[in-house]
């Protein structure tokens, strides 16, 4: 670990993040999402070709599309919010 | 599931994902899993691709062949484009810029997660390095150990007393001989022992522990940055230049620190001859160089120049 005196900044805290896990938790990240459907802001019908969106959000100047492929493996998709443009 | 041994000799991690010898190696364009589907394509077509949509800007995804999974790390694959052609350097500003916000999420929530020490946010390119895919993409490994390297920094930072990344960083900018590019946020140089004959360094002046602690202007500078390099670099040879790219941040252990850069490892010494770790490097761990710093920075400086 730096010293203290290496930065002004504190190091990565897990307590000031998204999607943080109880301590003793053995959830994973994708049960976790699954976990967040409650938060849904938009639940579309099903996407073509068996991808199923969980939830949609903003994150800085981008939208944020999450989906589970077939097999249960997660797909994020990111593009830029209209506005957002420079 | 991948399998952890620990090697006593070197006092290091070793990680088996055995899974992985069976991935998808070098397909031919109309085989791309990262490419979009082709439009109209019926589902019952045959076509596979792991982002099944006609179009998209930027996708991440959990890796088919990962070498970490929940919940014991992480593997997943960042796709920049739906464009099967282009690279890095040739993605629109605009795009690139986003893929720092992308970066920056993703460090984010795959660090919240307890069974992630380390987030390495990485690029193969080039088949030199070992790239099985020729689509634009990168990749990001949430390791559930803290890996050497970010070890060495960590130790670095405690040998010089204070930010290590923030010294050598004054000492470069002091020396000027090895900058290759900067602005005003960004500084990018190959480092005064420098491993690799065009490696180079690409420095947020303040010091910020990771891209969560980066003004929006500081992330638009260092994508211009990383855009201006990597462009050079293509155009030092006149051709694309293979390459590793790695983003260093600080541990997610909830108590390292870091400075955040970003770091390339090119393999090619001339335009046609590789630099090879062998008996020196991988023997002795003493890396031995056929060009100074100094010499390849100018010729670096003068080829980002070229392309600006």
């Amino acid at each position: 670990m730096a010293p203290a005196s290496a930065s002004p900044q504190p190091p990565f805290d897990r307590s000031d993040t998204a999607g943080r896990r109880g301590p003793g938790s053995d959830a994973t990240h994708r049960e976790a999402l699954e976990a967040s459907e409650s938060q849904t802001v938009r639940r579309e019908e099903q996407a073509p070709h068996e991808l199923e969106q969980k939830r949609s959000e903003a994150y800085g100047p981008l939208s944020v599309e999450r989906h589970l492929k077939q097999d249960g493996r997660v797909l994020i998709l990111y593009a830029r919010r209209k506005g957002q443009e420079r | 599931m991948s399998e952890q041994r620990f090697n006593e000799l070197r006092g290091e991690e070793v990680v088996y994902a055995i899974q992985r010898q069976d991935r998808t190696f070098l397909p031919s364009e109309d085989h791309c899993p990262l490419c979009p589907m082709p439009p109209g394509s019926p589902s019952e077509s045959g076509v596979w691709t792991e982002v099944p949509l006609e179009a998209f800007e930027i996708a991440v995804f959990d890796n088919l062949y990962p070498t970490f999974r929940a919940p014991e790390g992480a593997a997943e694959v960042i796709v920049y484009t739906d464009s099967h052609h282009g690279s890095f350097g040739t993605l629109a500003p605009e795009r690139a810029e986003a893929l720092m916000w992308v970066w920056r999420h993703r460090y984010q929530e795959l660090g919240a997660r307890e069974d992630v020490q380390y987030v390495l946010i990485f690029e193969n390119r080039g088949i030199e390095v070992g790239a099985t895919l020729h689509h634009p993409h990168g990749q990001i490994y949430g390791y559930p150990f803290l890996p050497p390297v970010p070890k060495f920094e960590l130790a670095a930072d405690a040998r010089l007393e204070g930010c290590a990344v923030c010294e050598l960083l004054r000492r470069e900018l002091e020396d000027e001989r090895r900058i290759v590019h900067e602005n005003e946020h960004v500084a990018a140089y190959i480092p005064y022992a420098a491993r690799w004959p065009y490696e180079t360094h690409v420095v947020i002046r303040r010091h910020r522990s990771s891209l969560l602690g980066c003004e929006p202007s500081e992330l638009r500078l260092l994508a211009e940055c990383l855009q201006r390099l990597t462009r050079g670099y293509d155009a030092l040879f006149a051709k694309p230049f293979p390459y590793v790219m790695v983003v260093h941040q600080a541990p997610t252990d909830g108590h390292s620190d870091g400075h955040l850069h970003v770091e390339f490892y090119p393999p090619l010494r001339t335009a046609t001859k590789l630099k090879y770790p062998a008996g020196s490097e991988l023997g002795g761990g003493t890396f031995v160089g056929d060009t100074l710093p100094e010499d390849c920075a100018a010729q670096l400086r003068e080829a980002i120049a070229s392309v600006a």
